[in-house]
């Protein structure tokens, strides 16, 4: 980026505030016609020094600002630190409080790729696409709103365990969106998957091999498309996830439309495990939570611990200090959207302009994840 | 040759087979809602603006114990003033809440013990200046019927 330019080459800025950058991401690049010669990331608009703000603050007082370091999948966010605080205390999460986490979160990496699957379409300029999955991604959250609260927000899970009971008849509503889902998404592959449009973009457009993609770090979707099978789920399964039955969606070619097939095969294997896990919710038994803790003085005792969770963006990291006082000594994030913003740079060196937005898009990024 | 007539059939095909997805949408039930004619249908437990109950006789819940203010990750926006009355008793003499820069997340509400802090369903709270999003108690109060509506059931 530093070397002069040439005659013919031009230095051009994109963002901070471009529509289409999925948040306020700067790209710096130098163009050739319409060939990129290099790009520059510039990230940072959105820091909010979640990591710092964790010192200040009671244990309590972060777990609702810990939804929003990636407001897309909050539950995960929550999931995250609630385990590392949980590592560290020693709380076991009761069986009921662990299926209603994993629903949740299933539902959340639904709603996340509804989301994303829209706007990447938006971004190639398809805008029915975006209704589509909207309209889905209203009836989940309602879902939300209905057992948290809040729909983007949920400050939900506390540490032990989950903070409410689901309500009455939620569990049924949550099969009736399961039963629907798979017919949805039949309807977007329609219009989607073999589009010759959409296949001349996205076919062996922004190629991410196995090599590129395990040394830049890059998790989650993305990685699974390059053809490595690997999912913490499986890997090193958290919660209740050994119980459940489900498989691991890979493909081969790592370009953007094979990052698009694994989203959505995602998708539908989440459903599944949305339908297993309400089947073996518990229903008589009532303890959401280890014990009750006195939010204001709540103690974490003194140790460091790390989690990590799959999210639908790779995997998110919780690392936690504590020296026994009422407040984190440090926290640290690691996410997903970081590592993919990284690659940029790689995938779209001498190819054309348009190819931009694809493989932006494919990748997946929230900027706030990648701000912190 | 052949490879690009085929590539144009198929391609035909697919448009066509999306198209009519689409199309198939014409006949359906539209989603939106006309908003503001229409409410949305909000759920019991819906995160919207704070409000403080009342018992039955008319008297405050809250006791000034000021949980709320120790939770509340926002530091300093609930005020608590506290006064003694004549029987040396403490009452609750204001209780202010920066709606401004309230992050509805439920905390307050969640440790409250006497259930007196509650939020509502109301979520339309825009407003012309910061100043008047500054809530004291008058503002923030329930009568003793709206607080039956936000009992401790949820
Ligand atoms: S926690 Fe409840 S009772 Fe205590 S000061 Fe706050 S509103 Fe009043
Ligand atoms: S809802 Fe959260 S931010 Fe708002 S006053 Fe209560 S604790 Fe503070």
């Amino acid at each position: 980026m530093t070397t002069a330019l040439d005659n013919r080459e031009m230095l051009i800025n994109i963002g901070p505030q471009h529509p289409s950058t999925h948040g306020v991401l700067r790209l710096k690049m130098r163009l050739e016609g319409e060939i990129i010669k290099d790009t520059e990331p510039i990230i940072g608009y959105l820091h909010r020094g979640m990591e710092k703000l964790a010192e200040s603050r009671s244990y309590c007082q972060y777990l609702p600002m810990v939804d929003r370091i990636d407001y897309l999948s909050s539950f995960f966010n929550l999931a995250s630190f609630c385990m590392a605080v949980e590592n560290l205390s020693e709380f076991e999460v009761p069986g009921k409080a662990q299926y209603i986490r994993v629903i949740t979160m299933e539902l959340n990496r639904i709603a996340s790729h509804l989301l994303w699957l829209g706007s990447f379409l938006l971004d190639m300029g398809a805008t029915s696409p975006l209704f589509y999955t909207f309209r889905e991604r209203e009836e989940i959250i309602k879902l939300f709103e209905d057992l948290a609260g809040a729909r983007l927000l949920y400050n939900y899970y506390c540490f032990g365990g989950v903070k409410k009971d689901i309500p009455e008849g939620w569990d049924k509503k949550v099969l009736e969106v399961c039963k629907k889902l798979p017919k949805y998404i039949k309807e977007y592959e329609a219009i989607i998957t073999k589009n010759p449009i959409v296949l001349e973009r996205t076919k062996c457009v922004g190629v991410l091999d196995k090599t590129t993609a395990l040394s830049y770090g890059i998790t989650g979707p993305n990685l699974r498309a390059s053809g490595v099978n690997y999912d913490l789920r499986k890997v090193k399964p958290y919660s209740v996830y050994n119980e459940l039955n489900f498989k691991v969606c890979t493909a081969q070619n790592g370009d953007c439309h094979d990052r698009y097939r694994v989203r959505v095969d995602e998708m539908l294997e989440s459903v599944k495990i949305i339908e297993q896990a309400i089947k073996k919710l518990p229903d008589q038994e009532d303890v959401l939570f280890t014990k009750k803790i006195a939010p204001a003085v709540f103690k974490a005792p003194e140790g460091e611990t790390v989690s990590l969770i799959e999210s639908p963006r790779g995997i998110t990291a919780c690392y936690l200090t504590s020296d026994g006082t009422i407040k984190p000594q440090r926290v640290k994030w690691r996410t997903g959207s970081f590592s993919a913003v990284q690659l940029l740079p790689e995938l779209i060196k001498n190819r054309q302009y348009a190819d931009l937005m694809p493989i932006l898009g494919s990748l997946d990024i929230v900027l706030p994840e990648v701000d912190r | 040759m052949k490879n690009t007539l085929s590539k144009t059939i198929s391609g035909i095909i697919e448009i066509s087979r999306g198209m009519f997805t689409i199309l198939k949408h014409l006949f359906r039930k539209p989603i939106t809602l006309e908003y503001p004619e229409q409410r949305p249908d909000l759920s019991q437990r819906f995160k919207g603006r704070l409000a403080l109950r009342v018992k039955e006789d008319g008297s405050d819940r809250c006791s000034g114990c000021g949980s709320c203010v120790k939770v509340c990750p926002c530091g300093d926006l609930i005020q608590i003033t506290k006064e003694k009355d004549e029987n040396g008793k403490f009452i609750v003499k204001d209780f202010v809440v920066d709606m401004g820069r309230c992050i509805f997340c439920g905390n307050c509400t969640e440790v409250c013990p006497s259930k007196g802090l509650v939020m509502t369903n109301e979520f339309e709270l825009a407003d012309y200046s910061r100043e008047s999003l500054i809530y004291d108690k008058k503002r923030l109060l329930l009568s003793a019927e709206e607080s039956k509506k936000y009992d401790e059931s949820n």
